[in-house]
Parts: structure tokens; C-alpha cells; sequence
């Protein structure tokens, strides 16, 4: 996604947060912000999506402490780097001051911007962790399939999500929807203990789509068959014993008339570069999507995997 | 209560742990593992919940530069920094050595106490981000849920509002999650706006996934004028999110569940509030459950709503 992840510099002299921001001019993808100690200004600049925020010491007319606890007070559990750049040993050492790290201001500008990329980066994986099923998310997802890829090593991209979830949800409310949530996760993370090996990828994309990256398309069906397996001689447990007796529940639609839905189950897809070549991850997607789409028509569970030769149809 | 948190330390020379282990000998939220830097050793040692990887620089038997790219391909996404410890005499602060992911070089010359200082910091904040929204940055569930709990167990007053789109599912479809992704940050955007105009510096925002957010207010008597300054921001912007021809339409022509083809009103906003006493008389997933309740009524309504229960 291309939105800008930001910085902020709070610097009473300036100077260093023109130095911060001429050396992120040229990315498109960091914006540096910049602003003094003083607390209007920089109430009005704190924004809930900085990833990293460095107190200029040298040149700050406020007192270190004193600034970070409003900072910390205003950030209110939103959780950046709080990184003071200071040419003073004493103030480096300094443990009275909670949640701050130091750099030295003898640090190059060019290692500096280094490790702010690193640092957004690692950030940035940990935030696309999924916190329902503490699985990583899109981020991760990505840069796994794209590593294979570069790496020229063999995967197979499973594609697994929930039919008729939204009226599952609807009915019986986000927490049975977190319960099951973690249910599938659970199945998934057996399936692949008990088929797969230790380097296989289990990623959560959100809601109720997941993604496996599996190494070897030999086992990648018995992993799929024992997911379905065990979810749908499972999912009873996640409805009511009326609803269950019925086999079927009345949510409403957007025109306020009821629909019925039966048990909720599983689509999963499969592509391969086993079978394929693929140029881009975003070839794989598209392919991926296709194979899905088309479990999605099937009703009931459903395990699509797509080994034909053949381009996808577009 | 969890599982200690685990720093594995990378030590050819074992100084560098036993100091380690020492800092954090009476922190049983830490744990400090040690791992020689050979293939299997790191095979055996590494795994992706570790919270930590602290190289010794000195004394190192693996070539630093091909270690962490090593490290970086093991899980080719990185959620554990990386920090390089080394004495002053080995500069391997040049650009050219700060390889992702490595995020901090730090002297084995520091005070220990600054240094134990250092690297909780350093954990604290990966752990807090795991809990953030990768698109808004807000806090997710387990922070809403903490908050909450402090909210009730504190006995004051307070709102809470939950704020969802209307059509917004049917929008990310037609016009792609791109686009989706543009109106969640707006709306992102729209719930900052109106907590800094309206509302007190520590009131709470959250994420709770998807186009649903959740509001905690401290005043409750600034729900009103919050509310409809969510309202009025969202429904004076959203047509530029649409193309022109829709716009004039006033619909999208989306799939239903069913697979037809049906109009889709241009979106809109719900905001049902639930007070402290609701939470003081009833479970948390009793409270939501009714907020649903209230929520599938404001759906009904066409265009946007505001329902301020009991006030």
C-alpha cells in the first residue's frame, strides 16, 4: 500500500530536522515531519501513525523528561520509536527517562536513515501480525513469496477462506467470530505440523482469509483434505443446539427481509510454480484469485487446485 | 501468566551472554538464550517467536554481513531486530554494515543498567506495535478490550462509540481493496480530526478491523458534537472516492452474496453508543451483542446515523 510512513523530528534549532528531512526528500515512501518543543505546535503535529520519533537533545530548549512524559501522554498506547539523538554521554546513560533509546550524535546521517528503514520495516512486519490469530499478515505474506521466488525455490500458495462468514457474524457476533477465527488457525497449524515441514508459511491475510506457502506440492493436498476435514467435523460446535437442529440460520439483509443461510465451510485454492512460470507475486495473486473464485461457485467444502499448464483465463 | 520473552544472543565468545543472562537474571519476563553462530547451531536455537537477536560482534566466527542475510532469509519477513554489539574498536557503524534488518549497534562498553534499559525499550515497543492496525496505525483489539476493562474497573463515566460504513464491502470490491484502503485512512483521518476538536488528549481510538472502529470518550456530554462532526466531515468527502458517473447515479451496480447484481447506495456512516452503566450491568460480549442489535437497526436507516442510546 502506498501510503507514506511517517517520522517526526522535534528539534527547537532545526537544523538537524533539516538534516532528517533532506535525507528522505528522494523516498516516496517516508514523509519527515518537523516540529519544536513547543506544546501547541506540537500537540497539533503528534499523529497517531508515526513509526519513529527522534528528540533532537542538542539543540531542544525543553526538558528531555519532561517532553517525552507528554509525548508518552498524548500518544495514548500508540507506540513509535522514541529514539533522542544527544552529543552527552551523561544524558545517553541516563536510565530515568522510561521508553526512550539513545543514539550517539556522532552517528553518520547516512546510518542513520539506514536504521530508520530497518527500523520502520521490522515495525511495520509486527504491526501486519493478525491479533486475532497472532499469524503475520499481508506484509509477511509478501515478502515470503516474493523471497521464493528471487530465491528460485519451488511453492505451492494455498488460499483458504470461510463461505457465508458475514452472516455468521452478523448473527452471532465478532466474539464467536474471534472464536472461530482461532479455531481455523488452530487446524491450520496441525495440518501442516502433521503433513507439511517446519518451513512451511502459515499467513493470515484478515477476517477469514488465510494463505499457507507450502515448500513441495506433494503433500500440499493432504494438507488441504485435513483442513477441511477437521473443520467441517468441527463447526457444529460453533453454533446453538436449535440452530444446529435446523441446520440453517435467518439473518437480515439490507432490505431488512430475512435470508437463510446453512453451516458456514471452507474454499480453498492451490497455485503452483510447479505447474506455472510466474513473473511477479502479483501474477500468482491473480491466479490465485481466479482458482478461488471458482471454489467460491462450488458449495459445500471445496479444495480447487489448480495444475493445469495452461495460462489463466483472464 | 505468558511465556517469557525470548532474546537468543549470537556469541562465538560467550562474554557477551554471561552479562546478559546476569542483567536479566531477576526478570522472569525475560528470558536470554545462547546460540553458537554455525548452521545447525542457529537452526536448533532460532525460532520466530523470539522477541530479540543480539549479535557479538567481537570474536564473531561467521562473516557478520553473510550472518544477517542468512537470518534475513530464514523468515524472509522480519518482525525480530536485530542489534549488533561491539567494543569501540570495531567501527561497524558504516553505512555499509547496517544491513536490514539490523536496527541497532550497541557499545559492550555501556553502563548495564543503561544497556538492560536499551533493549526492554526496544522489546516493549516491537510488542506494543504487534497490537497496532498495519493500514491506520490505531490500536487493535487486544489494546480496545485493555482499555475497555480499565474503563469499567476505573467506575467513572464514559462512551463508548462503535463506528462502522455502510456499502463499505460492496465499495472494496467493486473498486478494489487499493481504494478500500484510501477511505479506511480517511476515515482514520475523520475519528483523529474530531477527537482533537471535541474531545479530551486522552481519549481512545481503535481498530477493530475492516471498516469497524471504536471510540472510548471520557466526557460523555461531547458524544453529540463528536458524532455529528464524524457524520458531517465523512458525508461532505466520500462522493470524491467515487467516480463521476456514480457519483450522478448515486449507486454502484455490486454483487450481492447471492452472485446478483445489485445497487449499492454511495456509502455512508453508523455510530451507535453504549454508556458506562450498560457495561456496569452486563458482560462485555452482553454489551456488544445488544451493540449489534442497535447496529443492524442503524443499517436499516439509509444514510448515515448517529444513535445515542438512553441520553
Amino acid at each position: 500500500m502506498t501510503y507514506k510512513k511517517r517520522i517526526l523530528v522535534i528539534d527547537d534549532t532545526n537544523d538537524y530536522g533539516l538534516l532528517v528531512s533532506n535525507s528522505f526528500a528522494a523516498d516516496e515512501q517516508i514523509e519527515v515531519v518537523t516540529s519544536t518543543s513547543a506544546r501547541n505546535e506540537l500537540r497539533n503535529k503528534l499523529r497517531y501513525d508515526f513509526y519513529i520519533i527522534y528528540i533532537h537533545h542538542d539543540g531542544l530548549r525543553a526538558d528531555l523528561g519532561v517532553l517525552v512524559k507528554f509525548v508518552y501522554r498524548f500518544l495514548n498506547h500508540m507506540n513509535p520509536m522514541l529514539i533522542a539523538i544527544t552529543s552527552s554521554h551523561e544524558v545517553a546513560m541516563s536510565t530515568t527517562i522510561p521508553g526512550v533509546g539513545f543514539l550517539p550524535k556522532s552517528l553518520s546521517i547516512e546510518v542513520l536513515h539506514k536504521q530508520a528503514l530497518n527500523a520502520i520495516g521490522i515495525l511495520s512486519a509486527n504491526r501486519s501480525i493478525n491479533d486475532v490469530s497472532h499469524l503475520p499478515g499481508n506484509y509477511a505474506i509478501d515478502a515470503t513469496l516474493r523471497g521464493k521466488m528471487e530465491r528460485g525455490e519451488k511453492f505451492v500458495l494455498v488460499y483458504i477462506d470461510i463461505d457465508k462468514f458475514k452472516p455468521y457474524t452478523d448473527y452471532y457476533g465478532l466474539y464467536n467470530a474471534g472464536r472461530l477465527i482461532a479455531f481455523l488457525a488452530d487446524v491450520l497449524h496441525k495440518a501442516v505440523a502433521r503433513h507439511g515441514s517446519n518451513r512451511d508459511f502459515i499467513g493470515h491475510v484478515g477476517g477469514d482469509d488465510f494463505v499457507l506457502i507450502l515448500n513441495d506440492y506433494d503433500y500440499a493436498e493432504a494438507i488441504g483434505n485435513e483442513i477441511i476435514e477437521q473443520f467441517d467435523s468441527n463447526v457444529s460446535r460453533f453454533y446453538s443446539a436449535d440452530d444446529v437442529e435446523k441446520g440453517y440460520i435467518e439473518v437480515l439483509n439490507r432490505k431488512g427481509i430475512k435470508d437463510r443461510f446453512g453451516f458456514i465451510t471452507l474454499s480453498i485454492a492451490m497455485v503452483s510454480n510447479e505447474f506455472n512460470t510466474f513473473a511477479t507475486t502479483d501474477e500468482v495473486y491473480k491466479r490465485m484469485m481466479f482458482a478461488k473464485d471458482e471454489a467460491k461457485q462450488i458449495s459445500g467444502s471445496v479444495m480447487l487446485c489448480d495444475t493445469s499448464r495452461t495460462p489463466a483465463a483472464q | 501468566m505468558s511465556t517469557p520473552k525470548n532474546i537468543v544472543v549470537i556469541d562465538d565468545n560467550g562474554d557477551l551472554y554471561a552479562s546478559l543472562d546476569q542483567l536479566f537474571a531477576g526478570n522472569t519476563g525475560i528470558q536470554v538464550t545462547l546460540t553458537g553462530s554455525s548452521d545447525d547451531e542457529l537452526r536448533d536455537n532460532l525460532s520466530l517467536e523470539d522477541y530479540m537477536i543480539i549479535i557479538n560482534y567481537t570474536g564473531l566466527k561467521a562473516e557478520i554481513r553473510q550472518l544477517v542475510t542468512d537470518l534475513y532469509n530464514r523468515n524472509s519477513y522480519c518482525i525480530t531486530p536485530i542489534i549488533v554489539a561491539t567494543d569501540e574498536a570495531y567501527p561497524v557503524t558504516t553505512e555499509q554494515q547496517m544491513i536490514v534488518p539490523i536496527v541497532s549497534v550497541l557499545r559492550k562498553t555501556y553502563d548495564p543498567i543503561a544497556l538492560r534499559h536499551h533493549l526492554t525499550n526496544i522489546i516493549d515497543t516491537i510488542e506494543s506495535n504487534r497490537d497496532l492496525n498495519a493500514l491506520s496505525g490505531l490500536p487493535g483489539n487486544n489494546v480496545i478490550n485493555r482499555r475497555l476493562q480499565e474503563c469499567i474497573d476505573g467506575g467513572r463515566d464514559f462512551a463508548m462509540m462503535y463506528i462502522d460504513l455502510d456499502n463499505f464491502k460492496e465499495y472494496n470490491e467493486y473498486y478494489g481493496f487499493y481504494q478500500g484502503d484510501q477511505v479506511l485512512l480517511f476515515l482514520t483521518r475523520i475519528l483523529y480530526e474530531a477527537m482533537l476538536a471535541c474531545g479530551a488528549d486522552t481519549d481512545f481510538i481503535g481498530h477493530v478491523g475492516g471498516d469497524d472502529f471504536i471510540m472510548i470518550l471520557e466526557h460523555t456530554d461531547v458524544v453529540k458534537e463528536i458524532g455529528d462532526r464524524i457524520i458531517a466531515s465523512f458525508d461532505a468527502k466520500i462522493r470524491e472516492f467515487y467516480h463521476d458517473e456514480d457519483v450522478k447515479n448515486g449507486y454502484i451496480d455490486a454483487r450481492n452474496r447471492k452472485g446478483e447484481i445489485e445497487r449499492i447506495n454511495i456509502m455512508s456512516i453508523s455510530i451507535v453508543t453504549m454508556y458506562a452503566e450498560e457495561f456496569h450491568t452486563l458482560p462485555v460480549d452482553e454489551v456488544y451483542k445488544k451493540m449489534m442489535y442497535y447496529k443492524k437497526q442503524a443499517k436499516l436507516v439509509r444514510g448515515s446515523v448517529l444513535i445515542d442510546n438512553n441520553r
